[in-house]
Parts: structure tokens; sequence; C-alpha cells
């Protein structure tokens, strides 16, 4: 399991339960976002507190989760980035796909 | 004669090592010059990626990444003799070396994500040089138009050169990325 789930307010925060968010669990963690989407969860917080780092598997998988979401009228919101991984996402301009927020739950009470 | 220093770290090709060894060349870069905190963020995202690239496309058992500093720039390189870079021209897979002899200043195209196209400058039939052509920028982006894969645009962004070479003599990719100091 990738993803610790539990319900805060009206949104679905998933903590990832792994420190190195890479190719080894990309694939795992798409699978828990399609099956939390086909749930019918319309708002998700990925919730990254505690991953040192990211790589371009692991973004592929969350981008397209996110087209996943959008084409069930679902939202991922993403938060607890270090710098480095908030580096990445504006890097690659991932900051304008996706809102982010400091901490999960901060996350959850800005849902619109 | 400015100094420089060289040295050549082994990836054993297992996930688990990968960012111990990031971390292993980062300190000795550390050791041997004075790096901001950004460059070292750029330094850090193009190694997680060669190395993550190493991963899914290196067929033996090691790659070899040379860390080299000089005064004004740090270079890296990664070699392995996996799979070529995979290259498609008129949608047919390209094998290295290139064929036919005229592909100087030709420009192809890689993958596009979002207001952004990678691309790729040859320069001969064995290397060539990437780079990236942003388009329209869209406020808020399309997602629909998002590539799921990144490594090479990561790299490409973090670096200030990205070069593939393949070497004929050893079958060999070689990736060599260079950020400035």
């Amino acid at each position: 399991m990738i993803l610790l789930t539990n319900i805060y307010k009206d949104a679905l925060i998933g903590a990832i339960q792994v420190k190195e968010a890479n190719l080894t669990v990309s694939d795992g963690f798409k699978e828990e976002m399609t099956a939390l989407i086909d749930k019918g969860n319309k708002y998700i917080v990925v919730d990254f507190d505690g991953v040192i780092y990211v790589d371009s598997s692991f973004l592929g998988a969350l981008v397209s989760s996110l087209k996943y979401a959008i084409a069930n009228q679902a939202e991922i919101v993403v938060s607890g980035l270090n710098k480095d991984v908030s580096g990445l996402f504006q890097l690659i301009r991932l900051d304008k796909a996706f809102k982010i927020y400091s901490s999960a739950t901060e996350a959850a009470e800005r849902k619109s | 004669m400015p100094d420089i220093n060289t040295k050549t770290f082994v990836f054993d090709n297992h996930a688990d090592g990968l960012y111990p060894l990031v971390t292993d060349m980062i300190a000795y870069i550390h050791q041997h010059a004075q790096v901001s905190e950004a460059t070292t963020q750029r330094l850090k995202v193009t190694m997680i990626e060669l190395l993550t690239n190493a991963l899914k496309h290196a067929s033996q058992s090691a790659t070899a990444i040379k860390v080299e500093l000089t005064e004004d720039k740090v270079s890296i390189q990664k070699k392995d003799t996996g799979n070529g870079l995979a290259i498609f021209c008129h949608q047919n897979f390209m094998e290295w070396p290139l064929p036919g002899v005229h592909h100087t200043g030709k420009v192809i195209t890689i993958y596009s994500n979002g207001d952004a196209t990678l691309k790729a400058n040859l320069k001969d039939n064995c290397t060539l040089q990437f780079f990236i052509e942003e388009t329209e920028n869209t406020d808020p982006v399309d997602i629909n138009t998002l590539a799921e894969h990144f490594g090479l645009m990561i790299i490409t962004r973090a670096c200030n050169t990205f070069t593939y070479y393949f070497d004929v003599d050893t079958c060999s990719n070689n990736f060599i990325i260079s950020i400035s100091l």
C-alpha cells in the first residue's frame, strides 16, 4: 500500500507512505489513485509529507491520475512538498497543473 | 592550468541504491566547490533522472557515472551499454548510429508537454543536444496536453547543456550534462 487514506471534512487525504516516490511504486500509486476515484471521491489530497524525492515515473503517474480525476469530475491537489520536490514541480511547471498546499489539513480546509 | 576534480561512481542499477548514490555525488561536489542551494537542487534532480534512466533502460548490472568539476561548472556523464536513446523519424524507430550522413543541424521533436516541446539538435549521426522550445503559455494549463513521461525534459530544464552521444567503438550510450556553478 502506497497511500494511507483518511477522511478529513469533505476531503480524502492520501498520505504517501514511502520516502522515495520513484518508479518502484509509481504503478501501485496509480492503481490506488484510480481505485479512490472509482469509489467516488471528488477531492483527493495527495500528501507528500515525509517524501524525500520524487522521480519522473511517479510524476507521470500523478499526472495520469489527474487526467483520470478530471474525466470523472474529481480534483487532485498536493501538499507537504519539501524544497526539492517543490522545486521540481516548478521546474517542469506542474505547479500550474496542481494546487499546492503546505499541509494536508490546509488543503482539505481550502476545498472550494 | 585550472583545477579539475574527477571521480567515477558506480550505480548498481538497483532502486535502493539510487538516493544514497545521489547523496554521495552531491557530497563529493560540495567537497570541491561552493554550490548554491538552487544549483544543488538542479544537480539532485539531474542525477535522480539520469539514474532513473539507467534503471529503466540499462541492461547490464552496473552503470558508470563520471562527475567532473572545473572552476565554473559540473559535468556528469552517464555511460551504459543498454538500449539506445529511442528517437523516431516519421514514426520510424531509429537505430544508433543514425543512418545516412546529412544530419548536422537537423532538429527533431522528442515529445511535447503542455506549453513546451522537447527537441534535439543533431550534431552528427552519433550525437544530439536537447533543448526546449516554449510554445504558447496557457494559464491554467490544459491538463490533457501534459505528457506522462518527464525524465528527459526534467534534465534538459535543470542543466545548461544536455547531450546524448552514441559511442560506436564501445556501443555505449553516453548522456553528458553540464551545470554552471
